[in-house]
């Protein structure tokens, strides 16, 4: 074993710039493939984050049936209960009830279709980050009824300013007509566009009056500590929440935005067929050189051949050389790509330029990169077993030898 | 011309060598024009989706109508604009609309729509929703309170042809309203947000309903050449369409859709390197293996009085051929193959929702431009010259002794 070691190190020695070649090779087909897998990842998590504290949570507690319908008629009832299991399930951060339905809101002699959307103002704060979005004016107040904060854009297409007066128009529960007077308190710009074109954010005691749903709401919104917490407390949650009515249904942030969910699976779908692609060009490239150190080393195979050295130990040989290849390769690149990973990890790749293109899809600031060691040892099995079946061609060659034959060629 | 017949001989001495070699080169410029084709329909399919809905090419809308879609900034309709608009070169259609934002409610339930009054004999050349209806038929011009819905809508209120929908809206001085509707007809087109929020009644009936009898907010122009929008822009702006008119593009009017596209490309051109990276270690060690394994030839060729300079350019041409020849096939495989899914539709519709988050429908189309072949074998060539620029030196610097003693 050992002998196979030191034979295959003094040949992979032995041409020291093809051996550069083929190591940098390898090298950057690991550093480019764990550099893509770290952005796609940061930024995924990004996106997941932006959606659940933008709008959905990471679970909302619904009415069978409304994720499909969005029939206001089916509501969640026992809103105190429901507060009650929810806020005792290890892993929830927040958890606030809100009301959503479309209406007409009027200003003066205009009128526009909206969505207003009815939330506990002390509860919301834990939940999503429209508190921190509020750009004028401030906040809902509990004590404020009539208060409520508008989109940017809507505000900008009513020409509302904090302090006007609006009437909204709808349908209530039990199909009666709805109307109310509100006061703009505050505008909010979220860089979601569904908010900021259409939403009127209110305090939920007096949507349930104008709306007829005493004790309801459309959902209980609740924001966990990680993503990776939700199908567990998924299923926790609409086990316990059985004995307060039984027709709750518990559903994720996928359920609730699959725009978001499919896209990112797509882009990831994408991502590794153009990565395998990518491997499968340096894997070529190495064959090469592999086929290459084997033909040229025809005499000398014959000779250990014929001296009694057995076909598996030339093979071995040639195997252990694309080892050593792979291993010093793609250490090589793991550590190029902890090191950038890092530090773009720290201080972000910047998006300023197409920063709202980014905002579309819920991504703002900059992306941070995440490598994780998971990422790391996929990247490491799908290298060595392109470059392994690089090998594989050359020294099954070898094995086929017949040592005369070898020994003519020259 | 001897030289390069020499090249391209050598190039095929050893054929195992070579093919693999190819295959590296062809499989990295497949990698290439696949993820291109992709973008290309991507963003084909993204300008069309919103152009040929709802936006329009040309767009002819009272001045600040687009920041501000208000009933209040409409345009008197002149029935004599569609001939002259038609008469505008490349210009395919002309459509007058009357927008608002509505409620529409049924017995089930009640949601935000928007409503456009359409001329129904012009609709069907702006855009693609008279074209899309899977049941019941599109609008007559002797409609009367009939409507067009969307698939999702109907889905959602649960409502089918034939039956009623109320729509709400202000009227434009202030008064609220609601008519009854027939659905006549609901389309799809694949993209929810459309299916599901749109409704279109004929122009006299949204007219009257509002009370804006001989006024539109919109008029739509519809035309065969891309490219051209401003050049038809001007055209349009020359026939005067009206006072306290403005002529818009759709760029003009989604500047992000056009933004979009620069930034998918300057994404695909950095990504793109990463394969011309990949496929020149490859190159650089064949060719490097090729010459180092001639070095007695070349010193047999220098002691006959063959020039460095020819030496140079045999292997340099080596290098032409074999970019030549690989991006060839590249490009030819490429090419079938993306032509195949052009034709039959790349049938993404598994990622549907998130197709639609994109702003695309289940089906995409990819293509190639001329242009990303052209640029796809020009990096080709440039990254193998630039790998044969070492292995040419070496040989030039051989001394003929020497290298006849190599073995």
């Amino acid at each position: 074993m050992s002998l196979l070691l030191a034979m295959a190190w003094r040949n992979v020695g032995r041409n020291r710039r093809r051996t550069a070649i083929n190591l940098s090779a390898i090298a950057f087909a690991t550093l480019t493939m764990i550099t893509i897998s770290a952005i796609q990842s940061g930024s995924y998590g990004q996106m997941i984050d932006g959606a659940v504290r933008m709008q959905s949570g990471h679970l909302q507690v619904q009415a069978e049936g409304y994720l499909k319908d969005n029939d206001i008629a089916l509501s969640v009832p026992h809103l105190e209960q429901v507060y009650a299991v929810v806020d005792r399930q290890p892993g929830v951060v927040g958890a606030t009830g809100r009301i959503s339905t479309g209406i007409l809101v009027a200003k003066a002699e205009e009128s526009f279709a909206a969505v207003v959307i009815g939330t506990d103002a002390v509860r919301e704060r834990n939940t999503s980050n429209w508190p921190a979005l509020v750009r004028e004016g401030s906040f809902l107040d509990p004590a404020d009824a009539t208060g409520a904060l508008l989109g940017g854009k809507l505000a900008r297409t009513l020409a509302a300013k904090p302090g006007d007066e609006l009437v909204i128009l709808g349908q209530a529960a039990n199909g009666s007509m709805a109307a109310a007077k509100i006061r703009v308190r505050g505008i909010i710009e979220t860089g979601s566009p569904e908010i900021d074109r259409s939403a009127i954010i209110m305090n939920l005691a007096p949507l349930q009056e104008i709306m007829a749903m005493t004790d309801r709401v459309s959902s209980v919104v609740v924001l966990l500590a990680g993503y990776q917490l939700v199908s567990g407390t998924q299923a926790a949650l609409e086990r316990q929440l059985r004995s307060v009515s039984p027709n709750l249904s518990v559903v994720s942030w996928k359920q609730l935005n699959p725009g978001v969910a499919q896209g990112i699976e797509m882009d990831n779908f994408s991502g590794k067929i153009l990565v395998f692609i990518l491997v499968l060009v340096v894997a070529f490239g190495i064959l090469n050189t592999f086929l290459m150190g084997v033909i040229e080393r025809y005499r000398e195979f014959g000779v250990m051949l014929a001296i009694g050295v057995k076909p598996a130990t030339c093979a071995g040989t040639v195997l252990t050389e694309s080892q050593i290849l792979t291993a010093g390769g793609f250490l090589a690149g793991l550590a190029v790509a902890a090191a950038i990973n890092g530090y773009l990890g720290i201080h972000g790749i910047p998006l300023s330029s197409a920063k709202e293109i980014y905002e579309q899809y819920g991504l703002t600031g900059s992306i941070y990169p995440v490598l994780t060691i998971g990422t790391a040892f996929r990247v490491f099995l799908q290298v060595w077993f392109v470059t392994t079946l690089a090998a594989l061609y050359p020294s099954a060659r070898i094995m086929r030898f017949r040592p005369v034959d070898a020994l003519r060629s020259v | 011309m001897m030289t390069m017949v020499t090249a391209w001989r050598n190039l095929w001495r050893n054929k195992r060598r070579t093919s693999i070699i190819v295959a590296a080169i062809a499989i990295g410029i497949f990698g290439v024009q696949a993820s291109m084709a992709f973008m290309n329909g991507w963003i084909a399919q993204s300008v069309e989706n919103i152009v040929g809905t709802t936006l329009g090419y040309v767009q002819i809308q009272a001045q600040g109508y687009y920041e501000n879609p208000s009933l209040k900034l409409s345009l008197p309709l002149d029935p004599g604009l569609k001939s002259k608009l038609l008469t505008v070169p490349f210009v395919s259609g002309a459509c007058p609309r009357l927008n608002d934002q509505v409620l529409a409610s049924n017995a089930e339930r009640s949601e935000i729509a928007q409503a456009s009054g359409t001329d129904p004999a012009a609709e069907p050349s702006v855009s693609l929703i008279p074209s899309s209806i899977i049941d019941g038929r599109w609008l007559r011009p002797d409609d009367g309170a009939a409507v067009v819905i969307g698939a999702e809508m109907a889905k959602r209120f649960k409502t089918r042809v034939g039956h009623r929908l109320v729509v709400r809206a202000s009227r434009s001085d202030g008064e609220l309203t609601e008519t009854a509707l027939r659905i006549v007809g609901i389309f799809r087109t694949g993209l929810k947000p459309l299916d599901r929020s749109m409704l279109y009644l004929p122009l006299p009936a949204m007219q009257r309903w509002l009370g804006l009898d001989g006024r539109v907010t919109e008029w739509i122009v519809n035309a065969v050449a891309p490219d051209r929008e401003n050049e038809i822009k001007k055209a349009v702006q020359a026939l005067r369409p009206g006072a306290g008119s403005v002529v818009t593009t759709w760029q003009e009017q989604q500047p992000i859709l056009v933004r979009m596209a620069d930034l998918v490309y300057t994404f695909m051109f950095l990504f793109n390197g990463f394969f011309f990276v990949a496929m020149a270690f490859g190159v650089a060690n064949t060719m490097l293996m090729s010459v180092m394994e001639r070095t007695k030839e070349f010193g047999v060729m220098l002691a006959l009085g063959v020039r460095r300079r020819t030496i140079v350019s045999v292997i340099v041409l080596e290098a032409l051929w074999l970019a030549l020849f690989a991006s060839a096939v590249g490009n030819g495989v490429s090419a079938l193959i993306v032509r195949h899914f052009d034709r039959r539709g790349l049938d993404l519709s598994r990622w549907v929702e998130g197709m639609n988050w994109l702003g695309l429908r289940g089906i995409l189309h990819p293509y190639l431009r001329p242009a990303d072949i052209a640029t796809a074998t020009a990096a080709t060539v440039l990254m193998a010259l630039l790998m044969a620029l070492y292995p040419a030196w070496k040989a030039v610097r051989l001394a003929p002794v020497e290298a006849l003693r190599h073995v």
